[in-house]
């Protein structure tokens, strides 16, 4: 720093230097303790002080006229705020479409499949009736008590009425068709082929299932396991041999009720036998059994209804 | 310079650009004309003039065309100068404010510029001497004469009183 040599000659230099604020601090620090050295010139450096003008407060007025568009700040929230907008729309309506193809395809899917339900179920109806037809047949020869006939023809009014049960089970079924080669054919052919291929079949099988109804009676309840309760002295009423008395978890399947519902108040024995069958678990390789011994089931609640 | 940069720019600055003009001219119209004048000044050439020296580019355009203005009608009639405009603006006290603004008048155009550069707006003399066209030296002078001379009036009027 240039050293300030401040004297009673050339101090008003410095004076001016400092009221314009021209002198580093160091430099006002020498001036301030030259002026207490020298007291006599202190009014001389207010007085220069009382001319620096202090800035009025002056406002223009009306700057509006002076300002300019700012085109880049706006324009450029413009373009985005213009493509956020198209997105938005693009993709409401994107969400819309996907919304209502699906809603207008859906009737179609679900009308293809309560085509198919029902006639599945008619063929079920129908191979049941044909099952009808052939016990029949086979009824005539087996049971003549007309009694068991009028009680049986009530279990098959249960079973008309749980015909919707019996489209759901028919449609699980169809899922393991695929290892049932005779329902499935007789499911999905005409009614003609129906008559032709699946009662021949059926008609084997119900002839097995007359001879077994014996068998059913006699041998085969003596392999019930223990773990079934047995039948209430009463024989009244099936609430003492509900399902929940047997050693199988409840089961929702429709197919199970209606099988309960047909044969627990008209033959305990087969009763007991039918729900051990079915508390039996599905496995994948009893399916096909099963399946079959559903059938014969049916077979053989027809076989008893007439 | 963006347009927001001019925009903070007459935000910024047009109040003490209108003072010194109106300061300086005396008069109203002339000092609003100088001033818009100088924005659009900036405002063509906001590509070339960095933000950070638009304030003295204003000043300095202000100035050279005031003083154009002065040599064009001539020397600036002082007399047509509203004093109520500033009379009430803070100062130490309103007499000896009163008695300063009369010692700014007798001042010649560029001793008044100058001090008005100094005390209004804190330039330096380095920045008053790119303003005004005039090197450190010249503005030093300058307004160490317009002081002597200030102070001068004010003793004078401090003795009368």
């Amino acid at each position: 720093m240039k050293q300030m040599n401040i004297n009673r000659d050339n101090y008003e230099e410095y004076f001016l230097l400092y009221i314009d604020r021209e002198l580093s601090a160091d430099e006002g620090q020498v001036l301030e303790s030259f002026v207490r050295r020298n007291p006599d010139l202190e009014k001389e450096l207010e007085r220069l002080k009382q001319t620096v003008a202090p800035p009025p407060v002056i406002v223009f007025e009306n700057k509006d006229i002076l300002l300019r568009e700012e085109k880049k700040r706006r324009s450029l929230p413009v373009f985005w705020t213009r493509i956020a907008a198209a997105l938005v729309i693009l993709l409401t309506g994107a969400g819309v479409m996907l919304m209502v193809i699906p809603s207008k395809k859906r009737p179609l899917n679900e009308t293809a499949d309560q085509i198919k339900k029902p006639a599945a179920g008619e063929n079920r109806n129908q191979i049941i009736g044909k099952n009808r037809d052939q016990i029949e047949k086979a009824s005539s020869e087996l049971i003549a008590d007309q009694t068991k006939n009028k009680t049986i023809g009530k279990n098959s009014a249960h079973t008309e009425k749980a015909g919707p049960g019996m489209k759901v089970d028919h449609t699980k079924k169809s899922e393991t068709d695929s290892k049932s080669n005779e329902i499935p054919d007789a499911t999905t052919s005409s009614e003609s082929a129906q008559k032709s291929a699946v009662l021949p079949d059926l008609a084997q099988q119900t002839g097995m299932e007359e001879t077994r109804v014996p068998n059913f009676e006699s041998s085969k309840l003596n392999l019930l396991p223990s773990t079934i309760n047995p039948p209430s002295p009463s024989g009244s009423g099936g609430q003492g041999r509900q399902p929940s008395t047997i050693n199988h978890q409840p089961s929702t399947n429709p197919d199970e009720s209606t099988s309960i519902l047909v044969f627990d108040n008209k033959s305990k024995p087969v009763t007991r036998f039918f729900r051990k069958l079915l508390a039996r678990p599905p496995d994948d390789n009893a399916v096909a059994s099963n399946n079959q011994k559903r059938l014969s089931v049916s077979i053989f609640q027809f076989s008893m209804s007439k | 310079m963006t347009a927001e940069d001019y925009n903070d720019c007459v935000r910024q600055y047009a109040d003490g650009l209108y003072r010194f003009m109106l300061k300086s001219t005396r008069q109203v119209e002339d000092a609003r004309d100088l001033v818009q004048s100088a924005f659009e000044k900036l405002w063509e050439h906001r590509e070339e003039v960095n933000a950070s020296k638009s304030k003295s580019y204003l000043f300095t355009i202000a100035y050279h065309k005031m003083i154009d203005l002065g040599r064009k009608n001539g020397r600036i009639e002082f007399r047509e100068f509203l004093p109520d405009q500033v009379a009430t603006e803070r100062g130490p006290t309103p007499r000896l404010r009163q008695v300063l603004e009369e010692a700014l008048d007798r001042l010649n155009e560029k001793q008044r510029s100058l001090v008005m550069l100094k005390d209004y707006e804190g330039y330096s003399y380095e920045e008053i001497g790119a303003i005004t066209g005039m090197n450190s030296g010249q503005v030093k002078i300058t307004l160490h004469r317009a002081r002597v001379l200030l102070k001068q009036y004010l003793v004078s009027v401090e003795n009368v009183i």
